[in-house]
């Protein structure tokens, strides 16, 4: 009897644990904990919840697609160097393997969101 | 069933546990060290009096990559402030080299690297560009919170203790060492310990996350009362630069 409870009450903390972990926003399930970068936060008084960034540029494009409403939603944060530069009505594309992208802000940093063919 | 109540039991051992531990605590004023207290007050007056003022920040940024691994970047800014309306950072570091500018008009970012930039109208004071900046964009300057004029309220806006920790030095320069305790980050504080009460360094940790990620400020150079001339704050966009968009702040942040 004792026994049952004992493993009663580990699996009730393991499981507020679990809990926890979503509420604190720790990668716990769904997300490809590999492939996440998380930044330490650069403010102090006013600070805002960090956000996780993505480390590989393939995998941020199915992690943010989900995340971001903007255009066709996937963005990244580097692309490869055999990236070609397309000028279209003054405006500067890269095409990457069948992909457009177009270069943004997004707060300090300089993000690749995937557009539509501008041609 | 006992699988369902044991999910139950843990939610609510989760949502206690989260309350008592931070979300039940408000920002107490009172919790802050009297001694932590006038230092930290002493510095924001300081910084206050400053019309026109330049420093040198080594900043260092955690990042915790592929598998566990906790990456440091280091960042070198040179900041020149000209109150009420005037803001200058250069940045030099290893994830980018930016150039930001607040000309009492209008925020400038230009990374000198890839050759863009974006210019969003912002005018106003520091405090009200920044703000806007911030809310509406997520664009932030280097160590804006030290910049603003009510420096105090601003860091300890949600603080919920603050301690005295000693008197240490900081590149041979005694300070007040002091520490802020956040829901989701620690702040430390070294404050010179001299009739010039500046920030020496900083330390924010995001304690939470896994790895305990720091963000490190080392300020030196300061020159107290320099003469910044108008067009060091003025953006010209060289030839070969293409402007760009900045994308608006995700709703909700």
């Amino acid at each position: 009897m004792n026994h049952r409870i004992s493993n009663i009450v580990i699996k009730v903390i393991l499981l507020t644990f679990f809990f926890q972990g979503l509420t604190m926003g720790f990668p716990v399930t769904d997300t490809p904990k590999n492939t996440l970068v998380v930044k330490a936060e650069a403010r102090s008084g006013r600070g805002r919840y960090v956000r996780p960034q993505p480390a590989d540029r393939r995998t941020a494009r199915r992690v943010h697609r989900r995340h971001q409403g903007y255009r066709s939603g996937a963005y990244v944060y580097s692309l490869s160097s055999d990236c070609r530069e397309e000028v279209v009505s003054g405006k500067t594309y890269y095409y990457c393997d069948g992909v457009y992208y177009q270069a943004y802000y997004q707060g300090n940093d300089l993000v690749y969101v995937e557009v539509e063919d501008p041609r | 069933m006992r699988i369902r109540i044991l999910f139950l039991i843990a939610i609510l051992c989760s949502m206690l546990s989260g309350q008592i531990g931070f979300a039940g605590e408000a920002a107490n004023p009172g919790a802050i060290e009297p001694k932590a207290d006038q230092a930290l007050r002493q510095m924001s007056d300081y910084l206050k009096s400053l019309k026109e003022f330049t420093l040198r920040t080594e900043n260092t940024t955690d990042e915790l990559a592929l598998a566990g691994s906790k990456l440091q970047f280091g960042q070198t800014v040179d900041i020149y402030v000209k109150r009420p309306d005037r803001l200058r950072a250069n940045a030099e570091g290893d994830l980018a080299n930016q150039r930001f500018f607040f000309d009492g008009k209008s925020v400038t970012l230009f990374n000198k690297d890839k050759k863009v930039y974006t210019t969003l109208e912002a005018p106003g004071t520091i405090e009200e560009a920044l703000e806007y900046a911030q809310n509406a964009f997520n664009l932030s300057a280097p160590l804006s919170d030290l910049i603003y004029p009510d420096a105090y309220n601003v860091l300890t806006q949600n603080v919920h203790s603050g301690h005295y920790v000693g008197l240490h030095l900081v590149r041979g320069i005694q300070c007040h060492h002091l520490v802020f305790i956040q829901d989701d980050i620690d702040w430390q504080i070294w404050i010179e310990n001299s009739q010039t009460p500046l920030p020496r360094k900083m330390v924010i940790t995001s304690k939470w996350l896994a790895g305990a990620p720091q963000f490190t400020a080392l300020m030196s150079y300061w020159k107290t009362s320099a003469r910044l001339p108008q067009d060091l704050f003025i953006f010209t966009p060289p030839v070969t630069a293409q402007k760009i968009e900045i994308l608006p702040a995700a709703k909700g942040k």
